[in-house]
């Protein structure tokens, strides 16, 4: 394959270099053997054809625009459903003039994430504190109200897909600290705090998520004075959040005993105690093995979400359907679930791209 | 070598270890002074590494007592950590921290427990991978050096916690035969400049070089304790003659031309 | 894991079999002045015609507005309800906890649920039963037509077993081919793979019209299942059972009695006929009766209408399913819709 990386620059121009290299990886990855040949022109003719066949249903005839579903064309896709409801599909039931407040809150979340995450870009150490203790407050504030003049937005008009994304995080960034004290406890020397460590991720990993949120939703109201009423989405959060915390901490625990003994030694051996020795030598290690089984998790987490219309919450998935009831928007369910789905793919694929990047980081930073 | 007449550094007096139901130390007692070096040796399984890990309580033990200028050691006194933080330790895998750089592995003790700013704890890093031979590597991470190279990033770790004593357990037994010497260098050089040490070690060239006392163990018990020359020239025990010419032997047969 | 599941499940049903008592201390109607909302469960905004949400996010439906009718009676203001989204499994539990005061969520009435769950049915709002969906173009005139067709159904539903029953009962072969949900029984019907399509015939009206041309379509007039909804209370609050039980009425009544939307203001003014008068609170002190005010049942019929509008604007011509009213029509009409005297 030498001839690949040999191709002669010099042979009349940048073009005829791209062009001349298309050809001879093509040749080398698609066409090298005659089984290859019938494999790509198979599967090159299957896709044709699944675009022909797809392509005037979902593009060239599409109604993009419309107030309902009589103005769309009864047999090509009407986008005009998604949007035209794309305000409710993403921002729930948050009032219209208010939804800057969801934005903001989503744009701090996005610059605190890409300074934590971007290799080239300082002051790491702020924005995760800013991310860990500033910012479930502030955004909490800012998307509730009633404090400082911002009308207050109930729980309930949360929903779509700012809901869904809300429930990740806060599910992924709220487990975190909690795992990893779980998984330290665990590996304790103090029997009381490892069988608490056992107990608590036994049980909560031992049920599914519905149920959890099925006995929030039953079993609460008899715990308590008749007439409490509890925020859905608070009990959406804290049923999330056992669930994956207990997840997570088996996660982390498996980094745990993939570190040598010896680092623990090396530290002792310095003179770090307990917490020194996890904080610098041990968690940093753990956490560089445990992304690909983080992401996982989060990945899981993020389908999982939809559960919690089990609550009367409003996440992406349930709000389209909703949507697809409307007696106006009647029989659309294929255009609203296709494009749940893109949703649900694009941010899972790009949080497996993300990791995969990461991993190439840090085995590069390690190997160089 | 000089021989400084002073009160022990460090006190081993009936140290008796147990792992379950095997009695891996018996009635161990040592004493050794300020600037003294003693190689430990034997065959394995004779406990020797037991008894250097005991010394900074990496190891628990039952009966007697470790002192280090007459404090306490064991795994759960009150002086345990700033006991380690006077002992350095080099480990026979290295156990050098991968996810840092070599100079923050050797900063990071200072540092965090010396509360030693950033820079002068650099200073005093490059101060002592100058003395290792490694100045040039500062920036690289662990995996990128060699083994003897990583040996002697480790002991400059433990050299930057200002140790009055430093603990080597077998040093060279993971190394291929090219990098002992320059490993067994730098301990040469460290035990020439005065620094106390217990050194854990099947190389005999070097015990002979530079050991004060030779302690010999089998079976959990010190069997020989004896000064180079009377050791090497035979004047010892049975066992440990046993010992020496199986050694050699061996020490012979990989590395002709060894002194 | 399994276990543990279970266990936990008894100790929910132990609890709730000593609390019931608790949950809801008889006095609804004390809860809701108190909270300043009425608590009305609906669907998650699946059910077309019944419970969905618009573009704004607003309910709609025929359930919804009989909730914001129920809201006006207790509390004076139809926009004083909160619609509680509940899944179909956590619907019961959720009223007999307290979490919701009214289920207004297509649940039908049936012997086992009125006996057994410590729940009443305040009334039947609609008169729902198990019908067929053709092509047009099949010429089918009824059910009896259908003689060794495949009948596209949901697995596992009464529907599936009320269509076995059918064809045993009138010596007819079909064949069923089952799908898992409404929508894939509606692909499956327009795909040809079926010749009919079974279901509740309000669930009927709402496929046809999402069907890619609804008038290609027909229902058949045939009902062969008992599928009465109406609104579900609990059963140990016999005084807000009646004020959900007569508001059912009131809006009944007033289509026997011409009121409309439109008329009912001047018609609580001007009407001569007693039981009008009555109705509306012109005479007597039938309000208090119920311990609502005088005028409860015009502000029912103001923010409702009468039963043919009300209908009319969810499920009939006024809204996209035209399902006609069928046996949810007046009584003097040939329907089963009846309004016990205010006298």
């Amino acid at each position: 394959m030498s001839t690949i990386a040999n191709s002669n620059p010099t042979d009349g121009g940048p073009s005829r270099y791209h062009a001349r290299s298309l050809v001879i990886w093509a040749r080398t990855n698609l066409f090298a053997r005659p089984i290859d040949v019938i494999l790509t022109s198979g599967i090159a003719l299957a896709a044709v054809a699944l675009i022909w066949a797809v392509l005037p249903w979902a593009i060239l005839d599409a109604t993009w625009q419309g107030s309902s579903r009589a103005d769309c064309r009864p047999d090509a896709a009407c986008w005009a459903f998604i949007i035209n409801r794309s305000g409710q599909f993403i921002y729930g039931f948050y009032p219209a003039t208010e939804r800057w407040r969801v934005d903001l809150v989503f744009l701090a979340f996005a610059a605190a994430l890409l300074v934590l995450l971007n290799r080239r870009l300082a002051g790491k150490q702020v924005a995760a504190a800013f991310l860990i203790l500033v910012f479930p407050f502030l955004s909490f504030v800012l998307l509730h109200g009633g404090i400082g003049g911002l009308p207050r937005v109930t729980t309930e008009k949360w929903g779509g897909l700012s809901l869904t994304i809300l429930l990740g995080v806060a599910g992924i960034v709220v487990s975190f600290p909690i795992a990893i004290v779980l998984a330290l406890g665990r590996q304790s020397e103090m029997p009381v705090l490892r069988w608490a460590s056992v107990g608590y991720i036994e049980i909560c990993r031992g049920l599914p998520l519905i149920a959890v949120l099925f006995m929030a939703r039953i079993l609460l109201p008899y715990a308590f004075p008749p007439g409490t009423e509890f925020d859905p989405l608070a009990l959406a959060v804290v049923g999330i959040i056992l669930f994956e915390s207990a997840y997570l901490a088996e996660v982390f625990r498996g980094g745990l005993q993939a570190i040598p003994k010896g680092q623990a030694e090396a530290a002792s051996a310095i003179g770090f105690g307990y917490w020194r020795t996890a904080i610098y030598i041990t968690l940093p290690q753990m956490l560089r093995m445990v992304v690909p089984g983080i992401v996982n998790n989060a990945i899981a987490l993020l389908k999982n979400t939809t559960l919690v219309v089990i609550l009367g919450l409003f996440e992406v998935l349930n709000i389209v359907a909703a949507g697809a009831a409307d007696p106006d928007w009647l029989g659309l369910h294929a255009e609203g679930y296709i494009f749940v789905g893109l949703v649900f793919w694009t941010l899972c694929f790009g949080m497996s791209r993300y990791s995969q990047r990461l991993e190439r980081d840090m085995r590069s930073a390690e190997r160089a | 070598m000089v021989l400084a007449a002073q009160r022990p550094i460090l006190e081993i007096a009936g140290l008796n270890k147990w792992f379950g139901a095997m009695h891996a130390l018996r009635d161990i007692d040592l004493s050794i002074t300020a600037g003294e070096k003693i190689v430990v040796c034997g065959p394995s399984g004779s406990g020797k590494s037991t008894i250097v890990r005991c010394v900074n309580a990496l190891e628990r033990y039952q009966t007697g007592e470790v002192r280090l200028e007459g404090r306490l050691v064991n795994a759960d006194c009150d002086s345990l950590l700033s006991v380690r933080r006077e002992v350095g330790m080099v480990f026979q895998s290295f156990n050098l921290f991968p996810h840092l750089s070599v100079i923050d592995n050797v900063t990071l003790g200072p540092r965090k427990l010396l509360k030693i700013g950033r820079e002068e704890a650099e200073h005093r890093a490059m101060e002592l991978l100058a003395r290792v031979r490694l100045a040039d590597q500062a920036r690289k991470v662990p995996s990128q050096l060699s083994g003897g190279q990583q040996q002697r990033v480790a002991i400059a770790r433990a050299l930057a916690m200002r140790p009055k004593l430093m603990l080597f357990d077998e040093p060279t037994s993971a190394l291929d035969p090219e990098m002992v010497k320059e490993v067994l260098d730098v301990m040469m050089s460290l035990a020439h400049e005065g620094m106390t040490m217990i050194c854990v070690t099947h190389e005999m060239g070097f015990a002979r070089a530079v050991a004060d006392r030779i302690v010999f163990m089998a079976d959990g018990a010190i069997q020989e304790t004896a000064l180079p020359e009377a050791f090497f020239c035979g004047d010892c025990c049975a066992r440990a003659r046993q010992f020496i010419s199986h050694v050699m032997k061996e020490r012979l047969a990989s590395q002709p031309g060894e002194p | 894991m399994k276990k543990l599941t279970i266990v936990l499940a008894a100790l929910a049903f132990a609890g709730a079999a000593t609390n019931t008592a608790g949950a809801a201390d008889g006095d609804t109607v004390k809860a809701i002045k108190a909270r300043g909302e009425l608590l009305c469960g609906v669907s998650t905004g699946v059910s077309t015609g019944m419970s969905t949400l618009d573009n704004q996010g607003n309910w709609k439906g025929m359930e919804v507005e009989f909730c914001r009718g129920l809201a006006a009676a207790v509390l004076g203001d139809p926009s004083k309800v909160k619609f509680v989204p509940l899944e179909f499994r956590v619907a019961f539990t959720t009223l007999q906890s307290g979490a919701a005061d009214i289920l207004a969520r297509t649940a039908t009435w049936s012997y086992s649920r009125d006996t057994s769950l410590n729940l009443d049915w305040a009334g039947v709002y609609m008169y729902d039963g198990q019908g067929f969906m053709v092509a047009k173009k099949l010429g089918a005139k009824s059910g009896k037509e259908l003689n060794g067709a495949s009948i596209c159904v949901s697995a596992g539903t009464t529907s599936e077993l009320n269509l076995a029953d059918y064809f045993r009962a009138n010596n007819l072969k079909f064949t069923a081919i089952t799908g898992s949900t409404r929508e894939q029984n509606q692909q499956n019907l327009e795909a040809g793979r079926c010749d009919a399509y079974s279901n509740e015939r309000g669930g009927l009206a709402a496929s046809r019209t999402a069907m890619k041309n609804p008038d290609d379509w027909v229902i058949l007039p045939d009902v062969f299942s008992k599928e009465p909804l109406g609104p579900t209370v609990r059963q140990d609050d016999a005084r807000f059972r009646d004020i959900v039980a007569w508001t059912l009425n009131i809006i009944v009544a007033a289509e026997e009695f011409g009121i409309t939307r439109a008329n009912v203001s001047e018609l609580t003014k001007t009407s001569t006929n007693p039981e009008v008068q009555r109705m509306l609170g012109k005479s007597g002190e039938f309000g208090k009766m119920l311990g609502l005010e005088q005028d409860w049942a015009a502000k029912v019929i103001a923010t409702t209408g009468n039963y043919a509008e009300l209908y009319d604007r969810n499920l009939g011509n006024g809204s996209p399913i035209k399902l006609e009213r069928g046996l949810n029509s007046l009584w003097s009409n040939g329907g089963l819709l009846y309004s016990p005297p205010f006298r």
